[in-house]
């Protein structure tokens, strides 16, 4: 059995969250609480010296770099850097409803900014290289010049699942005859893409499990 | 048996308290904890292209290798990040560590602890790794390394200037890595490493992620992305093949272990299906159009 303080903390911790499984009661209550709370503290601390610091109050003022990296360069002052900083006090007026209404310009930049960033990478590696790479391979060959009729079967299989997926959901009316029948089989593409989902999700949640498990039975009480 | 007895059963089992099957679960895992068994186990499609990758480096090789997990995911993230680290020292690879999480540098300490300082005791931060750490920003962090490392890290986590690390000799930009491996559990992650990494610099990307995660990745395969470890088996996988290649070395098989109790796991959810199904089902052949009895 450990002789660690953490371990122990952690140890109940775990329990109460656990206890849940048995029913809502004060102890997972106080946990899930702690957990928040802890958790929204955290991010605040790493928040301030991890954006806030480097970013407003050190190329602000260069010589507080001093204070965090005393080896570490001084870097030179940027006072371009007070405009993302009003920004952001802008953003917090929200809290203030009288003036509020100013803080959907930081808002407007964010979006807009992100937006147009990711658009053109979206477009270009989720859209179009998926696209290229689900049909562009008609006949897969090996190294040695032969076909590779597996390969090309299990590529064809990909482009005729996509394909009759796209029907299904296109022609959501359904419909009889040939339209009909490949968006059933869209259908099974599609069931069969949400069970191996599911069977991941599964196995990510026991592992979740196994992990906490083998810290009860082995990290806190030795037991394996 | 005779079919009405089976039928009361099979109803009271449609009746059974959720937490009997908790509990049952409970049970099941701790006896396989307890026991320990080590299945055997393989590199599949996906994995086997991470661990040739690897294999094929050269040695001093500078490989960036991203911790995007928090310790929510670290029982599946985890063990693919210890695998991963240690065929890279072994390798003689330069791992470069960096991560777009802020729970990052904490999984950074105990990826030092247990794989780095415990397997590799004669290796030198700053000579044959290098810990940059956490920095805010997600994608535009991979955006800014993509044009020149120093604007986002002046020096590592112990505070030495980045260009006084030998590591990081002849590394300025992400295109001059021999690869990019990241470790992901969610967003940013493994997918904006390949948006915004991998794909405009032409960089190969690998990486691990959790179970979830994984069918979403599959799609990049195997043009954006060389290889994935998907989940626990992933990692699991990934162990296997290192410990036959290098037999002398022993290393931990934490993701191996965690498999005997995953296997016992599915094969009682799956006798749970089909207890909770025939339970269901039993009733129903008796008065159609009538939905009687709980499945648990």
């Amino acid at each position: 059995m450990s002789s660690s303080l953490e371990v122990w903390i952690a140890a109940a911790l775990s329990l109460m969250v656990l206890s849940f499984l048995w029913r809502d009661n004060p102890a997972y209550k106080f946990a899930e609480h702690l957990f928040v709370g802890v958790s929204a503290g955290y991010w605040m601390v790493m928040g301030f010296w991890s954006t806030l610091w480097p970013n407003a109050v050190v190329k602000l003022v260069p010589s507080a770099a001093r204070l965090t990296e005393p080896a570490g360069p001084v870097p030179a002052r940027e006072p371009l850097v007070l405009v993302p900083l009003v920004l952001g006090i802008l953003m917090l007026l929200r809290l203030w409803p009288r003036l509020s209404w100013l803080a959907r310009w930081p808002t407007a930049f964010a979006v807009g900014t992100t937006l147009g960033y990711n658009l053109v990478r979206y477009v270009r590696s989720d859209f179009l290289a998926q696209i290229h790479a689900t049909v562009a391979p008609g006949l897969l060959v090996t190294s040695g010049g032969a076909v590779n009729w597996v390969a090309t079967c299990n590529q064809w299989l990909i482009v005729a699942g996509t394909a009759s997926g796209v029907v299904y959901f296109t022609y959501t009316r359904g419909g009889a005859g040939l339209r009909g029948g490949v968006a059933r089989g869209g259908l099974v593409v599609l069931m069969v893409a949400f069970g191996a989902s599911f069977a991941y999700a599964v196995m990510a949640r026991v592992a979740v499990l196994v992990g906490r498990l083998q810290f009860l039975l082995g990290d806190w009480l030795g037991l394996v | 048996m005779n079919g009405a007895a089976r039928g009361d059963v099979l109803q009271r089992l449609g009746r059974l308290d959720r937490r009997w099957l908790y509990l049952a679960l409970f049970a099941c895992l701790a006896a396989t904890l307890w026991r320990q068994p080590l299945f055997r186990d393989g590199l599949s499609t996906f994995s086997r292209p991470v661990f040739e990758r690897i294999e094929a480096l050269p040695p001093g090789a500078p490989v960036l290798v991203s911790l995007d997990y928090s310790p929510a995911s670290a029982p599946e993230v985890e063990p693919m990040a210890l695998a991963l680290t240690r065929h890279l020292l072994l390798r003689g690879a330069r791992p470069v560590f960096v991560t777009l999480y802020p729970e990052g540098n904490n999984m950074l300490q105990r990826l030092r602890d247990q794989a780095i300082d415990a397997d590799f005791p004669e290796s030198r931060e700053g000579r044959d790794w290098v810990a940059l750490g956490y920095k805010a920003g997600r994608q535009m962090v991979i955006n800014a390394l993509r044009q020149d490392l120093a604007t986002m890290y002046s020096a590592d986590l112990r505070g030495a200037p980045i260009d006084s690390l030998p590591a990081l000799a002849g590394v300025r930009r992400l295109d001059d890595f021999a690869i990019i491996l990241a470790l992901s559990s969610g967003t940013p992650g493994l997918k904006e490493w390949i948006l915004y990494g991998g794909d405009p610099t032409g960089t190969p990307v690998a990486g691990g992620c959790t179970g979830i995660g994984a069918p979403e990745f599959l799609a990049y395969f195997p043009g954006q992305l060389v290889g994935l470890l998907g989940g626990l088996k992933g990692a699991s996988e990934y162990e296997a093949a290192l410990a036959d290649r290098y037999p002398e070395r022993a290393f931990p098989r934490r993701a191996q272990l965690a498999m005997g109790p995953q296997t016992v796991a599915h094969a009682l959810i799956l006798l749970f299906l089909v207890l909770g199904n025939l339970s269901y089902l039993r009733p129903r052949r008796r008065s159609p159009g009538r939905r009687e009895g709980r499945t648990a």
